[in-house]
């Protein structure tokens, strides 16, 4: 053939493959996100972090169930761009947006991963290495919203990935950076601020954001501001010398009662000793906040540990679920004398921090209903549910600094940011822990402003006495405590679950397996190995009636206890993100 | 030299070699594609990061230089930077993951570290010391105060917070009837310690000497503080010296040798003397 011949023709095959794509892009047929889309998301799309705004991480799609999940396969892969990330693939009408590490952003066809566009933001100086990972986007009317490593909330226009608006809401040079991604509730965008274990004076916040400009509405501080409530509990340290609080995983959201809960982490430094808190309770940290859907004002809190002193965060999704409630005594570890059992309750539920204990409280009040560990620990003695607080362990409160102390679990966790999740079609959590304890000390390290603050120094071992099983997969009945079933394995499962409505858990494990289990029985129904273990967020969805589950492989994977469980390497990097479908 | 040539090769051979064949547990998880997998082999040389913003970072450089002449062999530095400029700041603002590339990529050792024993993590190795600084107290001077024990108890001493003079007070005033003891507020850098006696709201302040120099000579809104007694505090002194991975054994035992000629021939003591600021060979 003709060279010339070639290069027409070569371009005419180009330009229709191009008129192809275009004509089949799906953007063509995306629909704006609504606010009753938000409230009750279509099965076919998920549109925000775990899925629905009360966290349930729960797909409506049964296509692939027990019966059919035998078959499912490969459907696409993609690279992911470099650096840690914990990503959540969101579709709507089959576009899927990938948020990725320092806020690389794409837009794909999610049927096989073409293209559609792209979004990079320039990356800054960051000191924290955590400030590259981001959990995940929002979706509203024809917006992608990101919240992002330089403490910026950014609206993408769907259709093209240009920004629409951007806003400053932290400063970035000390630390502040976002990490849970935001939510669009009632109308507004919503984002808790992390990066306060950096110092960074006062502390971090929840801030809710105008849609159309991103103009800040509201801010509520996760540390008390001087006269206000909860100033008294950090020993008369000035406002300016506290630090901590980071709000660092994306709140729920209850229509109903127009609340948002959020979670919040360990005040900063991490020892009594070092912040010079003496017995106070440093409020808010490591506590539920209830705050008022239109203002942000804390409307109830509770205090999961008062007082922290082990870097057990709480500030994990709290999932949202109406149920009747009636504790088995036998099965739970704390409950409240008071409960009338088979009282039918909004509660929230789920692991809210790093102890791996599942606590319910009444979503309305905060009122203590019952807490249960799911892995070994020995921080907490007990809950004082007139204080609304846990109990600490008298033995290993205000450690002096260098004391080493034995506690479990170990400062990732029991469970870290990894999610659980719910299924309505069996009213049980599915909650991934690990059994892990440390030798920990507090260190004499002057930290500075902008800075890590160095706190302790910790060495992870496995429990003592123990048959060094790491990982527990349990399913827990939300009405009673009672467990279903458990997995109990070698390799920590430091991955996060996804349920659906084909009664089946989706989860990864240090191992890099990817599994699928039955809810009701816990049998492995179908696995197969990723290129690496997986810190994203599992998700399901559906385009053109064929149901697929997809989740990012690489990424932030230091949870792994490659000390105590040094059978299971893996090389470093290898973000891909896996697309299964049904043969 | 040849011998310092062929030493070096094998000491960065090594360090190439082993990047992960021995593990730590508290290792960043930094991506494999962010660092450099091959280290070029340098001849005569050392390079040394340096954090400029620091107090100590020209005295710094100056002692990487008498090691130079020592080991016959070129010095090169790398400036580190980070994104806040703190005036007064007295060591280095960066994560560790930083840290970690920094030292894989970029330098052998990293300068103006503050010495401190099992408080760092096992994949950084130290040399010797090859400076010492003391902290001072510091109060307004309008005031009367004259000493640490002139503050009335329960009223307020700042401090930078967890420095080594801040552990002396916490510990000192553990030891104390709790009705006894002064109220401890910590300060996020010297220069908020600093601020904080001058506009009265902590009575004496405790603080890195080199910084508080640093602070009132290269600032007027620093000037109206005076250094006082420190008793019945014990003294406290902050020892500088330089970090490594701890693969790189051989180079920190090569610098500390070079270090123990510097300080015993009085070098280090005459670069104190030239920078104008407090401190003593260790």
């Amino acid at each position: 053939m003709k060279n010339w011949l070639r290069l027409v023709l070569a371009g005419v095959m180009g330009c229709t493959l191009a008129s192809l794509a275009l004509a089949q892009s799906p953007l063509e047929n995306y629909g704006p996100v609504t606010d009753a889309d938000l409230e009750a998301p279509p099965a076919d799309d998920w549109l925000m972090w775990r899925a629905t705004q009360n966290h349930w991480a729960f797909s409506a799609l049964d296509q692939i169930n027990r019966d059919t999940v035998g078959d499912l396969n490969l459907a696409w892969a993609w690279t992911l761009g470099s650096g840690n990330h914990e990503i959540t693939p969101l579709v709507r009408d089959g576009v899927m947006f990938l948020v990725q590490a320092n806020d690389f952003v794409q837009a794909v066809d999610a049927r096989n991963g073409t293209l559609l566009w792209e979004y990079e933001r320039e990356v800054v100086d960051h000191a924290a290495g955590l400030s590259a990972v981001n959990r995940n986007g929002a979706l509203y009317e024809d917006k992608l919203i990101i919240a992002t490593h330089d403490a910026f909330l950014v609206a993408l226009d769907v259709q093209t990935g240009q920004v629409e608006w951007e806003q400053a809401v932290g400063d970035w040079t000390v630390g502040h950076h976002y990490s849970g991604g935001p939510q669009v509730f009632n109308g507004q965008v919503v984002a808790g601020m992390s990066g306060c274990y950096y110092i960074n004076e006062g502390g971090c916040w929840v801030s809710a954001h105008d849609v159309e400009s991103g103009e800040e509405l509201w801010r509520t501080y996760t540390i008390p501001r001087p006269g206000g409530h909860g100033d008294e509990t950090w020993g008369g340290v000035p406002l300016e010398s506290r630090y901590g609080g980071s709000a660092w995983i994306a709140p729920s959201y209850d229509p109903e009662l127009n609340l948002i809960f959020q979670g919040v982490a360990v005040p900063i430094p991490w020892g009594s000793a070092q912040r010079g808190t003496g017995e106070g309770s440093v409020l808010y940290t490591n506590s539920t906040l209830a705050l008022d859907g239109d203002t942000g004002e804390i409307v109830w809190y509770f205090q999961h540990i008062p007082n922290e002193e082990w870097d057990l965060d709480h500030p994990f999704e709290r999932l949202i679920v109406d149920t009747a409630v009636a504790p088995s005594e036998d099965a739970v570890s704390w409950m409240n004398p008071d409960i009338e059992p088979g009282d039918s309750r909004k509660v929230i539920t789920g692991i809210p921090g790093k102890t791996g204990i599942i606590w319910t409280l009444d979503a309305a009040t905060g009122d203590f209903l019952w807490a249960k560990e799911t892995n070994y620990q020995n921080v907490l003695v007990g809950v004082d549910h007139e204080e609304r607080t846990g109990i600490p362990n008298p033995d290993l409160q205000y450690p002096e600094i260098g004391e080493e102390v034995f506690v479990c679990p170990h400062l990732l966790g029991g469970l870290n940011w990894q999610s659980v999740a719910y299924s309505p079609g069996t009213n049980a959590l599915y909650t991934p822990t690990n059994n892990t304890c440390m030798e920990y000390a507090l260190n004499p390290v002057q930290p500075t402003i902008g800075a890590h603050h160095g706190s302790a120094r910790s060495t992870r071992v496995h429990v003592p006495d123990s048959d060094e099983l790491v990982g527990l997969l349990t399913a827990t009945d939300v009405e009673t405590g009672e467990t279903l079933w458990q997995v109990r394995q070698r390799a920590g499962f430091h991955g996060s679950v996804l349920t659906t409505a084909g009664d089946l858990v989706f989860v990864t494990d240090d191992s890099r397996q990817f599994r699928a289990f039955d809810a009701e029985t816990g049998d492995v129904l179908w696995g197969t190995y990723l290129n690496s273990t997986a810190a994203g967020y599992p998700v399901s969805f559906a385009v053109d009636g064929e149901q697929y589950v997809a989740i990012g492989a690489g990424g932030s994977t230091s949870s792994s206890p490659r000390s105590i469980t040094p059978e299971f390497q893996q090389n470093s990097g290898g973000n891909v993100l896996f697309v299964f479908k049904l043969k | 030299m040849r011998w310092i040539q062929v030493l070096l090769v094998v000491a960065s051979a090594t360090a190439s070699g082993i990047v992960n064949a021995q593990f730590f547990e508290d290792e960043p998880d930094v991506s494999r594609e962010f660092l450099d997998q091959v280290r070029q082999l340098e001849g005569d040389l050392i390079r040394f990061c340096v954090y400029d913003a620091s107090v100590t970072a020209p005295f710094d450089r100056a002692v990487a230089r008498a090691i130079g002449d020592v080991l016959l062999v070129d010095v090169e530095f790398v400036s580190i930077t980070s994104a806040i400029q703190i005036e007064g700041l007295d060591f280095v603002p960066i994560s560790a993951d930083e840290f970690y590339i920094h030292l894989q990529n970029d330098c052998q050792a990293f300068l103006g570290m503050a010495l401190s024993a099992d408080v760092y993590p096992d994949w950084l190795t130290f040399t010797r010391p090859y400076g010492a600084a003391p902290f001072v107290a510091v109060a307004h001077q309008d005031s009367d105060i004259e000493a640490v024990h002139d503050v009335e108890r329960g009223e307020r001493i700042g401090t930078a917070m967890l420095s080594e003079i801040d552990i002396r007070l916490i510990s000192y005033n553990g030891s104390l009837p709790e009705g006894r003891r002064w109220q401890r507020t910590p300060y996020s850098h010297n220069g908020r310690v600093l601020e904080r006696v001058l506009d009265g709201s902590v009575d004496i302040g405790l603080l890195w000497h080199p910084a508080y120099e640093y602070l009132v000579r290269s600032n007027d809104a620093f000037d109206g503080a005076k250094i006082v007694s420190l008793d019945p505090l014990p003294g406290a002194v902050r020892r500088m010296g330089m970090a490594l991975r701890s693969n790189d054994s051989f180079v920190r035992s090569l610098l500390d040798d070079a270090i123990e000629v510097i300080v015993n021939e009085g070098v280090v003591q005459e670069l104190y003397q030239q920078s104008d600021f407090p401190g003593v060979a260790p």
